[in-house]
């Protein structure tokens, strides 16, 4: 195998090693074969490169059955993203559109037409690439993972291993409502930024921006609480940058950049997000 | 299971194969039924040079397993007629010039013209992304679909 840039493994053309295929019908079924070892199959369209790039599988649980997997849904105050919800799906939802359009407007730029219709936002969060944005959106946006054995765990701290062998159902997103979403990926693969404010009843707004790269996992950054976006911007957008790690860099982008162009993207971003 | 017999209609016709559970749509395509315009490249849905239509959906054949074909409609270039609008458009305009790229090329903007049977030239840009032509001829792809949208290639 060949070592290409950005970290990837050139292709192999040849026939991938056979695996058992399991197809279950229902959720507790295909957590079963996962808790197991079978490794979850969505849309494929990262577990195949997984393979290429040479993890070994011997049983694969096919979820293209599960009934209850995918789509999208308002109830008791709580927005519920099926894991199984395609990119395609998701974006154009009308549940989402309504509740959440910043997120449903991020969700519509990730990857290619193509993938679009197959990719899921379960298998983008839980393909574990620190390039794929699922985990920086809900991240940022405080969602909550839930797990078939019935475990949940925020977003943010979602680290590929740890979740091996669960099979995620669901993403929650509480309170929609109050919450203001925003992305900036202009500038991907050098740094994209998300920022979500929550509406509390007093109309203060606190809330977090997300930062990553191509490379890197997201930080975290918590904003200070606001009363006018717009007016208080730069300052807030200095002091969340503040608490950037001196070590968040990668080859392409070093620290210093990063604290630049996230400084004034989140700025942007906060004017923007108040008009 | 680890082999499994698969039922699909490949280009109109009903087909069964018996398969690897691992085997990838791309390679029973080409291997199985000869359909060589189905070109493999990157093996992982990157570059849409093996993206062929399953139940009229654009798909990377290269990271679809086989089996997810069952009970489908496989479409490839060997399936679009030369009379075709957007073969016609292609051809016409000289969209291609290594032709490598043509028949995903083809079968994307096939699969747009049906959900979207104007669509601006953002929008085709947009969509025409999803496949990669080394020979950067991606003013003539952009123009061959607008020309096929115009001749009514949705219908
Ligand atoms: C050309 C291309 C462009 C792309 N561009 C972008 C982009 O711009 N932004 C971006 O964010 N992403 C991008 N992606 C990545 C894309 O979003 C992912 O490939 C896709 O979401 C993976 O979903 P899937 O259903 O195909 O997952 P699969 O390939 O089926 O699975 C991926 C991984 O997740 C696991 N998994 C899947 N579902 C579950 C589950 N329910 N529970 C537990 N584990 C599970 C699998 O075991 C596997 O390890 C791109 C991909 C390609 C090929």
């Amino acid at each position: 195998m060949m070592r290409v840039a950005g970290g990837l493994v050139a292709a192999s053309q040849y026939a991938l090693p056979p695996f058992v295929l399991h197809r279950p019908t229902t959720v507790e079924e295909a957590s079963r074969h996962v808790a197991a070892g079978a490794v979850a199959l969505a849309g494929g369209t990262d577990l195949v490169a997984q393979i290429r790039e040479g993890l070994a599988i011997r049983e694969v649980a096919d979820l293209s059955q599960v009934r209850g997997l995918a789509g999208v849904s308002l109830a008791g105050g709580t927005l519920r993203i099926g894991a199984g919800t395609t990119h395609a799906e998701g974006a154009a939802d009308p549940a989402l559109r309504a509740a959440l359009p910043g997120l449903a407007e991020a969700w519509g730029r990730i990857a290619t037409a193509r993938v679009r219709f197959t990719g899921t936002i379960g298998g983008n969060l839980m393909a574990g690439r620190p390039r794929y944005e699922g985990r920086l959106l809900f991240g940022t946006l405080g969602a909550l993972l839930r797990f078939a054995d019935g475990t949940t765990l925020p977003a943010e701290r979602l680290a590929g291993e740890a979740s091996r062998h669960r099979l995620l159902t669901d993403i929650l997103i509480a309170g929609p409502e109050r919450l203001l979403f925003r992305y900036e990926r202009a500038l991907r693969p050098m740094m994209t930024l998300a920022l979500c404010l929550r509406r509390e009843a007093d109309g203060r707004l606190s809330g977090r921006a997300g930062i990553a790269t191509e490379r890197l996992a997201p930080a975290f950054l918590p904003l200070p609480e606001l009363r006018a976006p717009a007016a208080e911007a730069e300052a807030a957008a200095a002091a969340a940058f503040a608490a950037l790690p001196r070590d968040f860099a990668d080859p392409m982008s070093g620290n210093a950049w990063l604290r630049a162009a996230g400084h004034a993207t989140l700025a942007r971003a906060l004017k923007a997000i108040a008009a | 299971m680890s082999t499994l017999t698969l039922c699909f209609r490949l280009n109109g016709a009903e087909v069964t194969r018996e398969i690897p559970t691992s085997a990838v749509l791309a390679e029973l395509l080409r291997e199985e039924f000869g359909c060589t315009g189905v070109k493999l490249a990157c093996s992982r849905a990157v570059c849409g040079a093996c993206t062929v239509l399953l139940d009229g959906v654009p798909v990377a054949a290269c990271a679809t397993f086989a089996f997810r074909a069952e009970g489908a409609e496989v479409t490839t270039i060997e399936g679009v007629a030369e009379e075709d609008p957007v073969r016609r458009a292609f051809a016409e305009h000289s969209a291609f010039q290594c032709g490598y790229c043509t028949p995903g090329m083809i079968l994307l903007a096939k699969a747009l013209l049906a959900r979207n049977p104007a669509p601006t030239r953002e929008e085709i840009a947009a969509w025409m992304s999803s496949g990669l032509c080394r020979c950067t001829g991606y003013q003539m792809i952009l123009e061959a679909v607008e020309i096929a949208a115009r001749a009514g290639a949705s219908a």
